[in-house]
């Protein structure tokens, strides 16, 4: 009996989240992702090393997909349509209502920069109908063996961590979470389970974050600095979750400072994300289940929608523009117009993958080739956001030192943060840990439990408390115990042909067939 | 019906045969029906007691429920479940404990020999239960564990082991047991306390979310009773491992472990610096820096435990949470500035929060930082606190109005910007107005400088033509007027003689009843008026006069009674008390004459109660009406002095121990009123001498043992100096010239004694203490350990005390033996009006006993008179008389 965990992407890299795990006999995928970094074949997984023949629905038992980033959830039309594969796939409610807008919104991207169409609009919506979503804390029973539960992760509205066992082998695959509360979703929240694998990001395996409450101040002030001086604000986002959260921060600040700069939002897009976070209210933080019966948190009172001619318009504003790290489409073309003014203000994501325009800012470059035609002279004032929903390396390791399990697999994540991870959880907290990298199998041995017989005589003797007081100056434990010895006192015997049986001790002797001996 | 029922109940039980539960479901309406007679109810117990073969547990619970009906069945109801024996194999275990918990819960029977085996057998009955295999009582019976008579030896050791339960009920009730436990009991065995600790430190990582919390409580405890046990040497370790263990739980997935593990750290009682420092940053901090400080053994996992521990409360999800770790920083807080400062960086961040109970939670912190003093505001965090003025919520207002009371402005910018903040709350919730006007009073005394510049600032525009345009309806007004006042009145005695127009003086009195409302902590209304009067009345640049006026002490009180006694009494006042004087003077001669004694009491007794109503408040009452109201006194005495003395002989009377009691009450009052009052005239003093002489000699005419003619005589020596002689005076001399023997001889000088009109000045001064003993009542006694001296420390106040008073302390702990301590006022500050000062007096005949009272008074000599010649070695060696009330001091051995 083994676990075996076929990394298909995330390996010791960001993207392309996929991971096959084989537990028991059973097969699961947790997240379909694409690279964003890559055009060609390497965006998507190679699916190939599942089954040769392309029989998928017999290969897998099931998909589970964690969240709706494209980085988790970019390569399902593909695999479904595709490749053709019709078995189970679980996923949380927002996450089935969230994921068509960006799947589609992605689709529009590609073919607005003159790309080969990988998949249809139609492609995503049969795609979807053969989603069975799945609500938090929920138990389903996939098949005869295999159990899957979903626990709330934080990071982006309707993300989870999975809980799969099959018999009595058990794992977790966290996908993206985050450890700490911010304003509109709560802290990652799991029970203490009895597990054999954790399988955990490790985005920021090595950077441990202080308080939220500075991270906000400076945000606030640079935003504010950069208005009260008639500068224009930049802030290219996703438009689902970072966007929501700066936006209620924003919001916030804006009604306590008496502020009447307008707050635009770039694209319908997010208005109409919007309108989904108003509805799924039980997927968000505490403080907006609290108020959201006196006033919904997501009915913002400064936001305005966008429109191009804005883009020259004089005085300050604040603008959330759509694909975040500048990757193209409008942010990319607002930061063409306002980054050479030295008023103005661009605030960039905590992380930027590479080959995109906010890659290349990180490096503290003035002059940015947006494309290859264009050269921007960057003059404005940049902010390094580091709001992220994704936990720290303190996170992390809370978090497995909560669940305690036996072996740890780490993905998503930089090859030196996984090193360092790696070094922390073997030294601090003795549990193995790997971290493959992309294509690779790990494989190791599971709990599993043999089923016995016991004796009447037994069983009973287990009902009773049965104390045992030990006292022991020399060991390092407590001088003084006193055990309940009642559960360890059974013997287990195997006979020919027969079931194993655990027996209580007295009816050993009278099997046995012999007086007690003192020996 | 009644009968029918039973009859049927009966029927139905006896038959053997059937096994139903129809006759109890009978029985039980007939228990619950409360018209059933009690001959009804006498049966059905019968019935069900003879017949406990079927259903034991349905006949306990029946018979359980009688007593709470109809108490007066309890004594059937104890008998019967006695006669069961409960530990019988066949009794089910859930009917058992039911009997044992109503058995326990029912008044014990009357004949209490039954007590002793009763007890013993519940112990045996609880532990066979808890033992046995059913769960459901093993933990109830752990959760009442309390009420059953178990010895708690055996019980800590149930607990400690069902601690280790399978089922989580019962390692949480075994958990809770153990905590309820460790207040009740002494536990001496360290051994002992470490394994429970341990015990608990193992069930942190429990799998279930209850038993986790309990466990949180449960290593608190225990853990402090562990270092409390622990030799000082391991002390710091053991703490630093408690410590540590709790913020391991911080991170737990339950929210209500989370509230418990914040609790229990604000209750830790002391952990090191470096750990400290290390919960207010998730970064491991570099350890070179503390390596001096403990040991490197467990310095790099402790650490790593406790990073960040209170950052992640801070931002925890749930406001519980967050509010129970600001809660939990003030025990940071108060350990050190350093701590301090980097705590109270964090909570300005959590006055952004949206909760209203975690802002109020963080005001509350800041301000316990501010009274340990501690409380370093920095310019960045002003914006933040200031906000926090105008928060929507009143509590939150006050708080943060108190915080601001406390705090220490460094320069002129932050002192303006928090005055303009307070100002325009105070515009916003004018509601809030009597309060912000004490803040701004109470700030502005305290930072004079800054106050006067800006009052100077703004009331420099204030052209006297342009004062109509002020508005004095307005908030900021009343603002800047008590500002003004406050930089008038500051502690910085530099500032005072800063000149502020007077004419801003003139502005306030029409807003008096605002600034008064505002101020009524710190003066009166008259006080203000007078005060604001006085200001605004001199014009020259430099009043020095008025200067002098305002004490020089900080104390608010005193600044008062100086500025509003216009040196003491109003006329109106003076008068009445120089008619009654003269009152007294006429009457006294006529009436004692003829023996109306009892008409003159009554009338001295009505004139006591009308200057009586004159005084307003006991502590400020002019000094001339305290002389009146004693001089009224001694004048009653001396009548009944006399009237005792005087009469017509009679033997069956005349029992000298009742006029010697009325004779040592009048010497001593007056006593006090020649040494009590400074400023008495010549005139004034041989008055009261002569009323000295008179006591005297009534004193001799009445027998007394103790006292001889010599004394009196050297009181006339004393009388010589003075001028002339009343009548009374040159005849009493001639008495004693006499040289007779007979005690009716001073008859003759009595008869022509009579009393003068007392002329009062208006310069008496009255001295008086306060004697306050700190923290001391009979439920906080002062520590003592027999045989070795003890402290006992005071805070004095003394009023009208020159510096060569002579002041003794003097304690008592039986009658007779009195032990003085010397308090030599030159030691201490202040002037002779007002003297405050702490004292530490030394009690050296500690007994040996466990607690004792003393009697503690505050004496002074009286210089003038002769000395006591055999007075103690250590002690006054003149007569004291006493300037305050005694105070009883409680003392309490130290327990080993």
């Amino acid at each position: 009996m083994a676990i075996e965990c076929l990394v298909l992407g995330a390996g010791q890299e960001v993207g392309k989240s996929c991971v096959v795990v084989t537990i028991n006999g059973k097969r699961i995928m947790f997240d379909c992702g694409m690279h964003m970094g890559y055009v060609d074949h390497r965006r998507y997984p190679d699916f190939s090393l599942i089954s040769k023949s392309g029989d998928f629905d017999n290969a897998l038992s099931c998909v589970i997909i964690t969240h709706f980033h494209l980085d988790h959830i970019g390569a399902l039309p593909y695999f479904t349509e595709v490749c053709g594969y019709n078995g189970p796939i679980y996923m949380t409610y927002p996450t089935k209502a969230l994921a068509p807008l960006m799947l589609d919104d992605y689709r529009k991207v590609m073919v607005g920069r003159g790309e080969e169409q990988q998949f249809t609009n139609e492609n995503i919506l049969n795609c979807l109908k053969k989603v069975t979503a799945i609500d938090i804390k929920q138990t389903v029973q996939v098949d005869k063996d295999l159990q899957i539960r979903a626990y709330y992760a934080g990071h982006v509205l309707g993300a989870a961590m999975i809980y799969a066992s099959v018999g009595d082998a058990a794992m977790v695959y966290t996908g993206d979470y985050n450890m700490t509360p911010d304003r509109h979703l709560g802290a990652a929240q799991i029970d203490r389970l009895h597990l054999d694998l954790v399988i955990t990001e490790s985005t920021y395996g090595k950077t441990i974050r202080d308080s939220k409450y500075a991270r906000e101040r400076e945000f606030l002030k640079a935003v504010h600095t950069c208005v009260a001086n008639g500068g224009k604000v930049l802030i290219p986002t996703f438009a689902l979750g970072r966007a929501q959260e700066l936006c209620i921060l924003l919001d916030d600040y804006w009604e306590r400072m008496n502020l009447k700069v307008p707050i635009y939002f770039s694209s319908g897009l997010t208005i109409q994300a919007n309108l989904y976070y108003k509805v799924l209210i039980s997927w968000t933080s505490q403080k907006v289940k609290d108020t959201y019966a006196t006033r919904n948190a997501f009915n913002f009172k400064n936001v305005q929608s966008f429109e191009r001619s804005l883009i020259h318009a004089p005085g300050p504003c604040v603008l959330f523009a759509t694909p975040g790290m500048l990757s193209g489409g409008f942010s990319l073309e607002v930061f063409k117009h306002w980054a050479p003014c030295e008023s103005n203000l661009i605030t960039l994501p905590g992380y930027c993958v590479a080959g995109t325009v906010g890659h290349k800012l990180s490096d503290k470059t003035t002059k940015v080739d947006v494309d290859k035609d264009t050269q921007i002279d960057v003059r404005c004032k940049i902010h390094r956001l580091s709001f992220s929903p994704h936990t720290d390396e303190k996170g992390i390791m809370d978090l497995v030192k909560f669940l305690s399990p036996k072996n740890v697999i780490l993905v998503h994540g930089e090859i030196k943060n996984m090193v360092n991870l790696k070094g922390r959880m073997e030294s601090e907290l003795g549990i193995q840990c790997y971290y493959p990298s992309n294509n690779e199998t790990v494989s190791f041995p599971t709990t599993h439990f043999v089923k016995a017989d016991a004796s009447a005589a037994f069983i009973r003797s287990t009902l009773t408390p049965n104390f045992k007081f030990l006292k022991d100056e020399a060991a390092e434990m407590a001088p003084v115990q006193v055990l309940d010895e009642r559960v360890t006192q059974g013997i287990l015997t195997m006979e020919k042909g027969q079931k194993v049986k655990i027996l209580h001790q007295d009816e050993l002797l009278a099997t046995v067939g012999t007086e007690q001996a003192e020996i | 019906m009644e009968q029918h029922l039973l009859s049927n109940f009966e029927q139905i039980l006896t038959n053997p045969t059937k096994s139903s539960l129809k006759p109890f479901s009978i029985a039980r309406s007939l228990i619950l029906n409360p018209s059933t007679t009690d001959q009804t109810i006498s049966s059905v117990i019968q019935t069900l007691s003879t017949n406990p073969q079927f259903h034991l547990h349905h006949v306990i619970t029946l018979l359980s429920e009688i007593p709470i009906l109809r108490p007066h069945f309890s004594a059937t109801i104890i008998a019967v479940l006695r006669s069961l024996s409960l530990t019988r194999p066949d009794i089910p275990p859930r009917a058992a404990a039911l009997a044992l918990s109503t058995l326990l819960s029912l008044p014990p029977p009357p004949d209490s020999d039954l007590v002793p085996s009763f007890s013993e057998m519940t112990e045996a009955v609880f532990l066979s239960l808890c033992f046995g295999s059913c769960v459901p009582v093993r933990h109830r019976l752990l959760l009442e564990a309390e009420k059953f008579d178990v010895r708690p030896s055996i019980l800590l050791t149930v607990f400690l082991g069902f601690s280790k339960d399978p089922y989580p009920y019962v390692r949480k009730a075994a958990l809770d047991g153990l905590i309820g436990l460790r207040d009740r009991i002494v536990v001496e065995d360290r051994g002992m306390i470490e394994g429970c600790y341990l015990r608990g430190v193992e069930l942190l990582s429990d799998a279930e979310e209850g038993v986790r919390c309990s466990a949180v409580h449960m290593v608190s405890e225990w853990g402090k009773l562990l270092v409390a046990n622990s030799d000082d040497k391991s002390k710091m370790d053991l703490s630093d491992a408690l410590f540590v263990q709790l913020c391991s739980v911080v991170r737990d997935m339950s929210m209500n472990v989370r509230v418990g593990a914040f609790n229990a750290l604000g209750k830790a009682e002391m952990a090191s610096q470096y750990l400290l420092m290390q919960t207010l940053s998730k970064k491991v901090l570099e350890e070179n820096k503390f390596l001096g400080e403990i040991s490197g053994k467990h310095l790099g996992s402790r650490a790593l435990s406790a990073a960040g521990a209170f950052l992640h409360g801070l931002e925890d999800e749930f406001y519980e949470v967050r509010s129970s770790a600001c809660y939990s920083l003030r025990m940071l807080a108060i350990l050190s500035s350093d701590l301090a400062e980097k705590v109270l960086g964090l909570l300005m961040d959590v006055l952004n929060d949206d909760s209203a109970v975690v802002r109020l939670r963080a005001l509350e912190t800041m301000h316990h930082i501010a009274v340990s003093g501690h409380l370093k505001v920095q310019e960045m965090h002003m914006h933040m606190f200031l906000g926090t003025l105008v928060d929507m919520n009143s509590s939150i207002r006050l708080t943060s109005r108190n915080v601001l009371r406390l705090i220490k402005f460094d320069n002129l910018p932050m002192f303006k910007l928090a005055a303009d903040s307070i100002i325009h709350s105070l515009e916003t919730y004018p509601q809030d107005e009597p309060d912000v006007l004490s803040v701004i009073f109470e700030i502005g005394r305290n930072h004079g400088s800054f106050a006067v510049s800006i009052a100077d600032e703004t009331f420099s525009q204030m052209e006297p033509f342009s004062a109509s345009n002020w508005d004095f309806n307005s908030s900021r007004t009343a603002a800047m007027l008590t500002l003004a006042i406050s930089a008038r009145l500051s502690h910085d005695i530099q500032q005072r003689l800063y000149i502020i127009p007077p004419t801003i003086f003139s502005y306030a009195v029409t807003m008096l009843g605002r600034l008064s409302n505002g101020l009524t902590e710190v003066m009166d209304r008259n006080t203000l008026l007078s005060y604001l009067s006085h200001c605004s009345s001199s014009t020259e640049p430099h009043h020095i006069e008025a200067e002098d006026d305002l004490a020089t002490d900080f104390n608010c009180h005193i600044l008062v009674s100086h500025v509003a006694d216009p040196l003491e009494l109003h006329d109106k006042e003076y008068n009445d008390v120089k008619l009654v004087l003269a009152n007294i003077a006429e009457i006294w001669k006529p009436l004692t004459k003829f023996g109306c004694t009892s008409e003159l009491l009554m009338a001295l007794r009505c004139w006591k109660e009308e200057l009586k109503t004159r005084i307003t408040d006991s502590h400020h009452s002019s000094s001339v009406l305290t002389f009146t109201l004693e001089y009224i006194v001694v004048v009653k005495l001396l009548s009944k002095a006399r009237w005792h003395v005087m009469r017509p002989l009679d033997f069956v009377y005349n029992k000298a121990g009742d006029v010697g009691y009325i004779l040592r009450k009048l010497e001593k009052k007056i006593r006090e009123l020649r040494y009590r009052f400074i400023g008495l005239t010549k005139e004034e003093e041989l008055h009261i001498e002569e009323l000295r002489l008179v006591a005297c000699t009534l004193r001799l005419s009445n027998f007394d043992p103790h006292f001889h003619e010599s004394a009196l005589k050297k009181l006339l020596i004393y009388k010589e100096t003075s001028a002339e002689h009343s009548r009374f005076v040159a005849e009493l001399m001639k008495t004693l010239e006499k040289d007779e023997s007979d005690t009716f001889r001073f008859r003759e000088p009595l008869n022509l004694f009579s009393l003068k009109q007392l002329d009062l000045s208006r310069n008496l001064r009255h001295m008086r203490a306060e004697v306050e003993i700190q923290d001391n009542d009979w439920l906080n006694p002062v520590p003592f350990v027999a045989g070795l001296p003890v402290g006992i420390p005071l805070k004095l106040k003394l009023h009208n005390t020159p510096l060569e008073a002579k002041l003794w302390v003097s304690m008592s702990r039986s009658k007779g033996v009195i032990h003085y301590v010397f308090i030599n006022l030159k030691e201490f500050g202040g002037c002779d009006e007002m003297r405050e000062f702490r004292f530490i007096a030394p009690f050296y005949k500690t007994p040996k006993v466990n607690s004792f009272t003393l009697v503690l008074g505050i004496g002074m000599e009286c210089m003038c008179y002769e000395e006591v010649p055999c007075f103690r070695r250590h002690g006054p060696s003149h007569e004291l008389v006493y300037l305050c009330k005694e105070k009883q001091v409680f003392l309490s051995s130290v327990r080993k």
